[in-house]
């Protein structure tokens, strides 16, 4: 756990993101979920959120075009990954588990830890890098 | 005992029957199956950043306010 926390760790508060650290990070947080023994975890260790997959049905016309595969193979590949995954409802995942996964993906692309919106407020801006807030602000939770 | 023989052909694996069961040997198959349908594949690793990183940009977009607290 204090070599995945270390790993996980931002360098000097700065993101990292599209280098091997960023994926290793990412890597970490999911082997951490995956520890955790959380049923919601175990699905994100190789699982993928159901509207993931919906976005990248409308990437098809950009798929077929930067692949220049034939649809059919394209389409079979699909299928092929449609079966290596678990689709998991995103509604499912305890707002803890949330949480956890913002913390240890700390720093990195926003887009990657939706959870930053429960702490940063309402004035986040979506994509955005940065780096942690100074200060801990108290966290709110919905409802 | 499994074994592996390839030529110039092919690889060919064998697999003793009662050692693995065929929904096994499936989920084993499925990512040669998956690297063998895309290897003719065009696209760069730029470019499928670039897809992830719109695909992302979109469903952050309509979902954020989900994991947003509550309007005071």
């Amino acid at each position: 756990m204090g070599e995945e926390r270390a790993a996980l760790r931002p360098a000097g508060g700065v993101a990292d993101a599209g280098g091997g650290g960023y994926e290793r990070r990412l890597q970490l947080a999911r082997i951490r979920l995956w520890k955790s023994g959380h049923a919601a975890a175990l699905s994100l260790g190789n699982g993928i959120l159901r509207p993931a997959f919906v976005e990248l049905f409308k990437h098809r016309d950009r798929l077929l075009a930067a692949t220049r595969l034939p649809e059919d193979k394209l389409l079979e590949a699909l299928n092929e990954l449609l079966e290596s995954l678990q689709l998991v409802e995103a509604a499912s995942i305890p707002i803890g588990i949330w949480m956890q996964a913002r913390r240890l993906c700390d720093g990195v692309d926003m887009k990657d830890t939706p959870v930053r919106r429960i702490r940063h407020g309402p004035s986040s801006s979506a994509g955005q890098m940065r780096p942690p807030p100074p200060s801990k602000a108290p966290v709110r939770k919905r409802g | 005992m499994i074994t592996v023989e390839s030529d110039d052909a092919a690889i060919r694996v064998t697999i003793p029957r009662g050692e693995l069961d065929i929904a096994q040997v499936e989920a084993i198959l499925r990512p040669f199956r998956f690297a063998s349908l895309v290897a003719g594949s065009q696209m760069s690793k730029a470019e499928a950043m670039r897809i992830a990183e719109d695909s992302k940009a979109d469903w952050w977009e309509k979902n954020e306010r989900r994991f947003a607290p509550p309007e005071a």
